[in-house]
């Protein structure tokens, strides 16, 4: 591989967030009964017009703004024309030539560290087509027209990917912003998102690029990810074999049990699609103002979020990104703060349990690990009142419950103690139990001191700070610790 | 300058099947319409601004409220093939 390099675009579609469709009234939800959620607009029937959704623009826009898009202030509606079952009037309204938005960008983190920019080309607005059913053997499809027109975005790269872990960075960042904006609650398994991929590679140092192949039907990131390998990896092997010439430009569906992909169709030419303005729809024309006011009413981007994170509360770089990957957790992260809790102490705990007790109830954050009692707890353990070892072993127990950590804790009779006597009467239990461990410290193995801090722990049921634990070892033993 | 090739590939795109007589036709008649509309291009236009929709109108658009949907029986027997919940078509390959 390392004499090729592979050239990568990935267009995503991502159905917007509405209630109804693009250009009618119908709703679009997800999982009803087949042809439920249908109306004259997206039967096609004759003199049915459509009607731009503003909210779909409003989203859409948002989309552009937090991908750094430029939206323009004119642009307008095409027929895209092909015969197909899934759209019955024919053909899909789309943006041709004056899409809303051009240019924009993703920021990735490269496996090997550093970040790379991976510019946009466009983003359109589209309508969505609707579900072919083919029955195994049988001589028909079923169509299931409840997607017709849900409103969708298609988000186009410049071939600016060079691997399939990029194509893979790039996807969990886009999802990430498109997201955090509520634009798309971007569910690959439920076709709110969806991904092509088109797959060149050539030699390195040449600038031309080479044949390129799209691949369809990549229902997860891990599945792009796979496929383009895959493609990668046998135009290559043409390439060193001499028979380069028999990558031919074509779009091919991938097949996620065989990890394999078919050749499908071969390319048809653009002009195939008889794209024209449709009559049917005025220009649509989003002012400046419009657009600097949806960017005001935008929360703070996950980005800049993040950056703000490193710099405002000196977290690392990767506790940054991880309490930025949805707004939800870097909200409960930052009301933890606005608790009083200290920003390291927030930082692990919003990491390590809340979302690990989120995570295993499928529930939000603030109701798996509400923030009245997190912050307490994490109190609790700032002010050396409960052991951390402790507040971590009993963490899901404690949520569980409902009770008030402190009230808890008293119960369980695990609130730390200031007890000078009882602390040293402890630690010499400890120092008599266990005498090799000592004979180890005394010896110069400091490090065995360890060992006698959790005894001693132990022996306390956690009721002593282990850094008291620590101070009276060493005055007892008579050792610098 | 209408080509019988020009009018197999419309007939293709336009899912029609044409015999050679009918492409001769064709070809005739689509030269007549192009040819009318060919018109349009002795009109001076120096300084007209191209549209693309005559309306002038800008901005139509509606609020994200759901409206009238047709019943799925209804839906369905507007097709010419179906089950209990689905239009039928017959077996197509992927697009």
């Amino acid at each position: 591989m390392s004499e090729y390099e592979a050239v990568i675009g990935l267009e995503v579609h991502c159905q917007l967030a509405t209630r109804t469709k693009m250009f009618t009234g119908a709703t679009c939800d997800f999982g009803r009964e087949p042809n439920s959620q249908v109306d004259v607009v997206t039967l096609g029937l004759p003199g049915a017009l459509p009607v731009v959704n503003g909210q779909a623009v409003e989203l859409a826009v948002r989309a552009a703004l937090s991908l750094n898009g430029t939206v323009a202030e004119h642009s307008k509606f095409d027929r895209k024309h092909y015969f197909y079952p899934d759209l019955p009037k024919g053909y899909q309204i789309s943006q041709f030539d004056e899409p809303y938005c051009t240019g924009g960008s993703i920021t990735i983190e490269l496996e090997g560290g550093g970040t790379k920019v991976i510019r946009l080309t466009r983003i359109h607005m589209e309508e969505d087509a609707g579900k072919l059913i083919h029955q195994d053997g049988g001589k028909w499809s079923e169509v299931d027209l409840n997607r017709a027109g849900t409103p969708l975005i298609e988000i186009v790269s410049d071939p600016d990917l060079r691997s399939a872990q990029e194509a893979y960075a790039y996807l969990v960042e886009l999802k990430r912003s498109l997201k955090w904006v509520g634009v798309s609650d971007c569910e690959m398994q439920e076709g709110s998102l969806r991904c092509d991929a088109n797959v060149s590679i050539r030699p390195v140092g040449q600038a031309k690029f080479g044949t390129r192949c799209e691949i369809k039907n990549l229902n997860s990131f891990r599945a792009v990810e796979a496929a383009i390998e895959h493609e990668i990896r046998q135009q290559v092997a043409l390439h060193k074999a001499g028979r380069y010439h028999e990558v031919v430009q074509c779009t091919k569906l991938w097949d996620p049990d065989l990890k394999t992909t078919k050749v499908m169709r071969t390319k048809e030419n653009a002009a195939d699609y008889r794209y024209f303005p449709d009559p049917d729809l005025p220009a649509l024309v989003i002012p400046a103002a419009r657009v600097e006011a949806i960017r005001s009413a935008m929360p703070e981007l996950p980005q800049i979020r993040e950056a703000r994170f490193q710099s405002q509360y000196a977290l690392e770089r990767a506790a940054a990104k991880e309490l930025t990957a949805e707004s939800p957790i870097a909200d409960y992260f930052e009301a933890l703060i606005a608790a009083g809790c200290p920003a390291k102490l927030a930082a692990n705990w919003t990491r390590e349990e809340a979302i690990r007790l989120a995570n295993d109830q499928h529930k939000p954050l603030t109701v798996a690990a509400p923030l009245p009692i997190m912050a307490e707890l994490i109190l609790l353990v700032a002010n050396n009142k409960v052991a951390r070892v402790v507040a971590k072993a009993e963490c899901s127990e404690l949520f569980a419950s409902g009770q008030k950590p402190e009230a808890y804790f008293t119960a369980k009779d695990q609130i730390q103690v200031q007890d000078t006597a009882a602390l040293a009467a402890l630690v010499a239990q400890a120092i008599a139990q266990e005498a090799k461990v000592v004979e180890d410290i005394r010896s110069g193995k400091l490090s065995a001191a360890g060992r006698l801090v959790g005894v001693s722990m132990k022996l306390s049921g956690g009721k002593f700070n282990p850094n008291d634990v620590k101070a009276e070892l060493a005055k007892q033993l008579g050792v610098a610790l | 300058m209408i080509t019988d090739d020009n009018v197999r590939h419309l007939a293709k795109l336009a899912s029609l099947t044409l015999d050679a007589a009918a492409v001769s036709r064709m070809r005739g008649e689509l030269e007549a319409i192009v040819g009318y509309v060919e018109q349009l291009s002795q009109v001076d236009t120096t300084g007209v601004e191209p549209l693309t929709n005559v309306s002038g109108v800008v901005n139509v658009t509606r609020t994200d409220v759901p409206g009238p949907l047709i019943p799925t029986p209804t839906v369905l027997a507007l097709a010419p093939a179906r089950n209990e919940v689905a239009i039928l078509v017959p077996k197509v390959v992927e697009r």
